[in-house]
């Protein structure tokens, strides 16, 4: 699915991936995690495309293709989403717009036809249901004026629209009270299958209580230090960061 | 000071060339036309007059505005950049050649259908599409080529007509109000256009009539040298109501043209008259090469109690946009409505707003502004709100928002607030934004291209605009845009 | 020329050989550019734009006389200090300065402190360039006051030097019919800090004009809070110009505070010219009568990164009128530009005007611009609630316009000031309601 070799990041001219290695699997659930400023978001926002990032080494295999070659919106349509860690507020663009010219954009680009008004309507009402979200909510102007347990479910009733093959989480946890947290949890359960990927960022361990990952990684300083299965998260939780720092440091 | 660096981030320059457009409405009509040299003077009004036969008042009363022009000047208050106009360069009669009055479209210039045809403008009755009625006035140049509806709109007692032809049929009621809101003496523009109007529309609604469909005008200029100068006057009696739409557009040319239109509404006590224009003129090539300069004064008066006019605009053709569509709310609980969108782009200038008198009790304005800035556009919003003594408990709220594309640009805001009650309540809210390098990455992460993006992003800052908008043309202005928007709006 | 223009023309060359500092050139070349500029130009009239709603005549329909005599007349200046303020002090008696009143002791060598007249006569070598640049000429009046430049102040705050006291300066009017013309020159020396207080009273009803204007000339990081307060007598004019220059990272407070005059109106223009520079324009208004009081404010963003706010809040009673007139410009290519203006009016009877006029033009597009103004009458809700827990009427609105003015009170950082505005104001309010 995603295969990241020694990559190097940049941001205004200042280095913060330093040679990052990963391997993602078909259908497998990889957390990582790592203290505040370890390049965990940014990681999050290369994979996603976003220009104020210059990758100056390393490559990115996605699905076969060239990741680092594609433009965002390319990589969009192609099944990498990206949940975002603050979603942004349009305002005067409604929701329903939003996904609607989203889902038609993926569905073109990949051959199918798009789908009409009463059609969307349906597929909406339903995955909306899905992450016990408000129709009221799908009226209003993107994100504008939700609070951020509502930001961080719009994230997931996109994921859940939109079906990617590889979902990458930023801090999706981070601002949610423990409800909110279940919620979300459940919705993204709810999307894990055999087909489909997930990277989980994060920099507690307790969304990992509710999304079990399969495989767990600390970033440290830009690169990977450690992986491990999920209980490497337990551990951490106990032992706190510097103890894998100090271990890869020795 | 090397400011650059920080003036260009990655995409930001881009942005800008996704408001080009193709500028669909720029050809020519191949046709026959009667046309009066360039130049003004008493013979030439006295030769329009004649033309169209009109009565020996409106003659008297077109000398008396072009003395009083004769001696103004052109105002140079707007924060607008132009070369002199030379008014003895235009001319100020062109019509197509054909029959004066026409019984029916049959014996309209096929090469007129033609035209209004390629402008997606329904000028046939009967090829209309069931259930979207509208009635078109189809202005030429300087005349009224094609009316429809008149006959079903006169049976509900609604006068829709050319105004030369209103004059004709109906002068005593055009007498009536002629000049009553905006007079020959306004302004420099608004004097010239007295002096020389040919043509446009002269609506009368009498009372408790709700017109059984929209009223539309098209205006149209396709000589080459001409100025266009309509008039339009719109009636509403009593507790009457009418929804009025305007369209313009004209030739792709090197040379500026000129137009310079006087608009006056009156609605009576309880009467509501909407008048929505899609203004997409001529706005000139990518190097500020030609346009329209469009000069224009649009005001209505709320002359009774509960009488209501709203004026909702979207200007985005023209190379130099100087139009105030205004209300005033002379009855008691009256109500003033303007809603703008301005798009300038290359080297359009617009400087629009409206102004909003409140004279009457309890009366209430609100004005929306939204101004779009790209390329080396200049916008800005001038406005006035003007509370009387009388007007107690007079009500305002505006808010003008800027939307800057590009570091060549200007966005400006010019309100005047002057409150002379205490009871009133006056608010203005004015920002300026840009597109966040954010919102645009949110969208293409959601697999949209950076052009709908943009796309979408300007509507939603439009909408409240777009909403007053009656649908077929909120449909046109999004397009205008450039934009296909189905569903965000609304 | 007009007679009101001709009149001055004619003191200005009775008077010119014995101006103070005849014979510098720059100061000489000045005078001549002045005259000449307003023999021509003459003063403002209501068909200018920028002066539509300032109706004149109160400065310009009387002819006065220009002090140009060092002649100071006898004034009792206790009852206008305030009180608990510790502050080195400047006094002009009718534009002139009077040493007898001022105090300037334990005033270190580091900073200058002294009368214009004074300065270019005993210490010319003082006018560096920036202190030698006046106000921009772009109106009449401006024009008036440097071709005259009989007195003012001059404070220099060398590099590093932050002043322990603030600075007061009293411009006390007491003969009649004088139209005095101080000019004033600040230059705050790199990271340096000051507070002025300048402040207009008079002694008794004159019927004088003061026509001032203001140079100031902030260096790198130089901080200073500049009060205007005027207080003068309800037949008492003022014209003040006031232009500020501001380097990098320096911070420029601004405090207008205008409860006195007949006509008052304050032109300030602020120049953000080098990146990080911050101001912050604050003003409140209060009038009765037929008081007219209009603020013109200009913030020109030249450089990117810098950020300007405003706030001005008015109360108007009576027949009086106020006038705002805000304009925020972002030149090209001041990116980052962050500008916030707003002015609010309460109005409190049905013969008090309000125009204002807040103005944004903006030629960059990565700023954060908003303005704001409304006008208003007080919110009867509010009254009522006051009413409804006992306090009467007349104590209710003074309570309901005092917190309206409170937001601009809270923020005058020198508490003796703070307090004597508070109860200049409280006073009145009570008074009045």
């Amino acid at each position: 699915m995603l295969s990241i070799k020694n990559l190097h990041a940049d941001i205004d001219g200042k280095p913060i991936l330093k040679g990052v290695n990963l391997e993602v699997g078909t259908g497998e659930v990889h957390a990582i995690m790592g203290p505040n400023g370890s390049g965990k978001s940014t990681l999050a926002n290369v994979l996603a495309g976003r220009d104020d990032y210059e990758v100056t080494r390393g490559s990115v295999e996605y699905r076969g293709m060239d990741l680092l070659d594609m433009k965002p919106e390319i990589r969009a349509r192609e099944g990498l989403f990206l949940a975002f860690q603050y979603p942004v507020e349009i305002p005067g663009v409604t929701n329903m717009y939003l996904l609607k010219a989203a889902i038609n954009s993926v569905r073109k680009h990949r051959g199918i036809e798009e789908l009409d008004a009463r059609e969307f309507l349906k597929l909406i009402k339903e995955k909306a249901a899905m992450v016990e979200m408000k129709q009221e909510f799908l009226y209003r102007s993107v994100n504008q004026g939700f609070s951020g347990g509502e930001k961080k479910r719009n994230e997931i009733l996109q994921m859940a629209l939109l079906e990617p093959h590889l979902s990458v989480l930023d801090e999706t946890d981070s601002g949610l009270d423990i409800d909110a947290l279940k919620i979300v949890a459940e919705g993204v359960n709810l999307l894990r299958s055999e087909q489909r990927s997930m990277v989980l960022v994060t920099h507690y361990q307790r969304l990992l209580d509710y999304i079990v990952p399969d495989y767990v990684h600390v970033l440290a300083g830009g690169r990977i230090i450690r992986s491990g299965g999920k209980e490497l998260a337990l551990e951490l939780e106990k032992k706190g960061y510097g103890w894998v720092e100090d271990q890869a440091a020795a | 000071m090397d400011n650059k660096k920080l003036v260009m981030s990655n995409s930001e320059k881009d942005l800008a060339p996704m408001l080009q457009r193709d500028y669909a409405e720029g050809f020519v009509t191949d046709i026959d036309s009667e046309t009066l040299p360039p130049g003004l003077d008493e013979d030439v009004i006295r030769t329009i007059s004649e033309k169209k036969n009109e009565p020996e008042w409106m003659l008297r009363w077109r000398l008396e505005a072009f003395q009083r022009w004769l001696k103004m000047t052109p105002p140079r208050w707007a924060h607008l950049h132009h070369p002199p106009v030379d008014f003895q360069g235009i001319s100020y009669y062109s019509a197509p050649k054909q029959k004066d009055l026409l019984d029916s479209l049959d014996e309209v210039d096929p090469k007129l259908l033609e035209t209004y045809e390629k402008l997606g403008i329904p000028i046939d009755e009967q090829k209309m599409l069931a259930g979207v009625k509208v009635a078109v006035d189809a202005v030429f140049d300087s005349v009224s080529v094609a009316t429809t509806f008149k006959q079903t709109l006169l049976d509900a007692g609604v006068i829709f007509f050319p105004i030369s032809e209103a004059l004709q049929e109906y002068p005593e009621l055009v007498k009536q109000y002629l000049g009553s809101v905006v007079p020959s003496s306004d302004n420099f523009y608004a004097a010239l256009n007295s002096a020389v109007f040919s043509d446009g529309s002269f609506v009368y609604i009498p009372k408790g009539v709700r017109c059984p469909m929209e009223l539309s005008t098209y205006f149209r200029i396709n000589e080459m040298n001409t100025g266009q100068f309509e008039r339009t006057l719109i009636v509403a009696e009593e507790d009457s109501y009418v929804s009025y739409l305007e369209g313009c557009t004209a030739p792709m040319r090197d040379e500026n043209q000129l137009h310079a239109a006087v608009v006056e509404l009156v609605a009576m006590k309880g009467a509501e008259i909407k008048y929505s224009t899609v203004q997409n003129w001529y706005p000139g090539d990518e190097n500020g090469k030609g346009g329209i300069y469009n000069f224009v004064t649009k005001r209505g008066a709320c002359r009774g109690q509960g009488a209501k006019i709203s004026w909702t605009q979207v200007e985005t053709g023209s190379a130099i946009t100087w139009k105030y569509p205004s209300v005033l709310l002379e009855g008691d609980d009256t109500i003033g409505e303007f809603y703008s969108v301005a798009l300038t782009n290359n080297y359009q200038q617009a400087d629009t707003g409206t102004k909003m008198i409140h004279i009457g009790k309890n009366s209430r304005s609100t004005i929306i502004s939204k101004g779009i800035s790209a390329g080396k556009g200049q916008n800005a919003y001038r406005g006035l709100v003007k509370v009387l003594k009388g007007a107690e408990n007079a009500r305002n709220y505006s808010q003008c928002d800027s939307l800057l594309m590009g570091d060549q640009c200007g966005a400006h805001t010019f309100p005047y607030m002057e409150v002379k009650n205490p009871s009133a309540v006056v608010e203005h809210e004015a920002t300026t934004s840009r597109i966040g390098e954010d919102q645009l990455f949110y969208c293409r992460q959601r697999g949209l291209s950076e052009e709908d993006a943009v796309s979408m992003i300007v509507n939603g800052f439009c909408k409240e605009v777009f909403k007053e908008l009656p649908m077929e043309f909120a449909v046109e202005a999004q397009k205008l845009l450039g934009i296909s928007l189905e569903g965000s709006v609304g | 020329m007009t007679e009101i223009t001709q009149h001055y023309v004619d003191q200005f060359n009775a008077a010119s050989a014995g101006l103070a500092g005849r014979g510098l050139p720059w100061l000489d070349d000045q005078r001549q550019a002045a005259i000449e500029l307003f023999a021509k130009s003459g003063f403002p009239g209501q068909y200018e734009e920028d002066w539509r709603y300032t109706p004149l005549k109160p400065v310009i329909g009387k002819m006065l006389h220009v002090k140009v005599d060092s002649e100071i007349a006898d004034t009792d200046i206790s009852k206008d200090l305030i009180t608990g303020l510790d502050a080195y002090r400047l006094v002009f008696v009718d534009g002139r300065f009077s040493p007898k009143y001022s105090d300037t002791s334990g005033l270190r060598d580091s900073i200058v402190m002294n009368s214009f007249e004074q300065s270019v006569v005993r210490n010319p070598e003082l006018f560096t360039e920036a202190m030698r640049s006046e106000v921009p000429l772009s109106h009449g009046f401006a024009a008036l006051n440097v071709a005259f430049s009989t007195d003012g102040y001059v404070i220099e705050v060398a590099e590093n030097v932050k002043l322990d006291k603030p600075v007061e300066i009293i411009f006390i009017g007491v003969d009649s019919n004088l139209a005095t013309q101080p000019r004033n020159i600040v230059h705050m020396g790199k990271s340096s800090q000051a507070i002025i207080i300048e402040r207009y009273v008079s002694s008794k009803q004159t019927g004088a004009v003061v026509n001032s204007t203001s140079r100031i000339t902030l260096d790198d990081s130089a901080k200073l809070g500049y009060y205007l307060v005027q207080t003068q007598a309800n037949d008492a004019s003022q014209i003040t110009s006031v232009d500020v220059r501001q380097g990098r990272s320096s911070w420029f407070g601004c405090y207008t505070l205008t409860l006195g005059g007949q006509l008052v109106r304050n032109n300030l223009r602020v120049s953000l010219q080098e990146e990080g520079a911050h101001c912050d324009m604050l003003g409140l208004y209060n009038t009765g009568g037929k008081q007219h009081v209009d603020n013109h404010t200009t913030v020109v963003h030249a450089a990117p990164h810098c950020t300007s706010r405003e706030l001005y809040k008015g109360v108007l009673d009576q027949r009086s009128r106020a006038v705002f007139h805000g304009r925020i410009k972002v030149e090209q290519g001041a990116q980052k530009t962050d500008a916030s203006q707003s002015n609010n009016n309460l109005l409190l009877s049905s013969n008090a005007e309000v125009d204002t006029k807040p103005q944004l033009e903006i030629y960059a597009d990565d700023v954060k611009c908003a303005h704001g103004a409304t006008i208003g009458q007080m919110d009867q809700n509010s009254l009522f609630y006051l009413r409804s827990r006992g306090i009467d009427e007349q104590d209710a609105r003074a309570l309901l316009t005092f917190a309206f003015l409170n937001e601009v009170l809270d923020e005058i950082e020198v508490e003796p000031l703070r307090h004597s505005m508070e109860s200049f104001l409280a006073e009145r309010l009570l008074e009045n309601a």
